[in-house]
């Protein structure tokens, strides 16, 4: 993992995902502000249980309104997605804009490997454990 | 300082002079694989440029290409490579070679190989060179698709409201039976909308879902090459299966589910590791985001082995 330039020709994963979460943010925001119907989720509808997504569309109608307490109660999980996204549109936008170094992940350690793959499955059983309880 | 080393036509990643000694000790490199920095004019042995490590200097041929010139070769093409398109004898699949066969016939070969021969088109499958290139591929066949599918939904859609309202009366508001041509012309203006919507929505998500079939597969430790392998997987193989999206009524579920199986087969292919991992790959994030899919995909093979079961006990 090391800051480095982009060498010529490489991929600029700055500029493509920043491009594609903007969008993507756009697009969400337009259904959202429209009152186009949004997706139901039929698992939860045939079980009474939610799946590990369910909630990010009332996620997102809370940040969209400012309620960013309501957001994160609904599911913690697709907020810290979103807050995510956004930190790194901030730093993709910053890079960009000032010719920074980029991030790249390069020759990661096992053992930092290992802690996200561990991290991130816990994260979702804990998250979609939460979800069941509350039964969203 | 870092290093780049090419092997077998291909780029290995970067390395620190102290690890490429190191892995020349431990025979990871070979003394006749390459390798660049900045400052070098072109890519030179290891053996010659780390000739105290190596015993004996290896002479190979490295040409006169300076990966670092044109921007395509940078992007992981092999010096000394005699293919100017891709690394090894990774060249495919046809519309790669679009100049040469043409547009119309890269796009049916390259449609033919993915979705009937998978497995060896995969292994052949160029891993780099762009996003562009594949990306223009899924983009041409995913437009069409949109269009034809929009035309479908308009024509049944204003047929059933024609039809409709020539049955039913009071179905308006005032007890006024709406006019058949407006109905019909409202339900055009929404296929119009509809399909700008999907034009801009399709490659968003593509973008996005291969996003996460590529840190899925990292996860699973199967991503031995970057995003743009993955990306190329997810883009020849979703847009080759849209082709199915042409057929009325039932293309668009077949065309989903093979574009499922082609990219699960391309990904383990693509990326050297193994078809289970690609699978995982595929399904786990389709899982998360909503189990259903699973339920989907239980209920129709259930249906399938049941049917199959049925069959064979007659």
């Amino acid at each position: 993992m090391r800051w480095r330039h982009l060498h010529p020709g490489e991929l600029d994963h700055e500029r493509l995902w920043l491009a594609v979460t903007v969008c993507a943010a756009f697009i969400g925001w337009g259904i959202l502000a429209s009152g186009l119907p949004t997706p139901r989720c039929i698992w939860h509808e045939m079980t009474g249980f939610p799946c590990p997504c369910c909630g990010g569309t009332r996620t997102a109608r809370h940040l969209l309104a400012g309620r960013l307490d309501a957001a994160l109660s609904t599911n913690p999980l697709v907020f810290l997605a979103f807050a995510a996204v956004l930190l790194y549109d901030i730093y993709a936008a910053s890079t960009l804009l000032f010719r920074l170094p980029r991030l790249r992940l390069e020759e990661v350690p096992h053992w930092l490997g290992n802690g996200v793959r561990i991290g991130t499955v816990a994260a979702l059983l804990a998250n979609w454990a939460w979800l069941i309880t509350r039964r969203m | 300082m870092q290093y780049h080393i090419a092997r077998n036509g291909q780029q290995a990643g970067t390395f620190s002079e102290e690890d490429v000694r190191s892995k020349l000790l431990l025979n990871e490199f070979s003394p006749s694989d390459l390798c660049w920095t900045e400052g070098m004019a072109d890519w030179q042995p290891l053996s010659v440029r780390f000739a105290q490590t190596t015993s004996a200097p290896v002479a190979a041929d490295t040409g006169a290409i300076n990966p670092y010139a044109p921007p395509q070769a940078s992007a992981g093409q092999p010096p000394g490579s005699d293919a100017p398109t891709g690394s090894g004898d990774r060249t495919g699949p046809a519309w790669e070679q679009r100049a040469t066969l043409g547009i119309p016939r890269a796009i049916v070969d390259t449609c033919k190989a993915v979705l009937l021969q998978p497995t060896q088109t995969f292994a052949t499958m160029k891993r780099d060179g762009g996003i562009g290139v594949p990306f223009a591929f899924f983009m041409i066949i995913a437009s069409i698709a949109i269009i034809v599918n929009q035309i479908y939904g308009t024509i049944f859609q204003g047929t059933m409201l024609s039809l409709m309202s020539g049955l039913t009366a009071g179905t308006g508001s005032g007890d006024q039976p709406l006019p058949a041509a407006a109905m019909v012309g409202g339900s055009v203006v929404a296929g119009i909308i509809g399909m700008i919507a999907m034009l801009i929505f399709v490659p968003i998500w593509h973008f996005i879902w291969c996003g996460l079939m590529h840190a899925t597969l990292m996860m699973l430790k199967g991503a031995n090459h970057p995003f743009e392998t993955t990306f190329r997987v997810a883009s020849y193989a979703s847009g080759a299966a849209m082709v199915l999206h042409l057929v009325p009524i039932c293309g668009g579920i077949i065309g989903w589910v093979w574009a499922m199986v082609v990219t699960c087969i391309g990904l383990g292919k693509a990326h050297d590791t193994s078809t289970e991992k690609g699978i995982g790959a595929t399904l786990i994030p389709l899982a998360v985001c909503c189990v259903l899919v699973v339920g989907l995909y239980a209920a129709v093979f259930g249906t399938l082995v049941a049917a199959a079961a049925k069959s064979s006990g007659n």
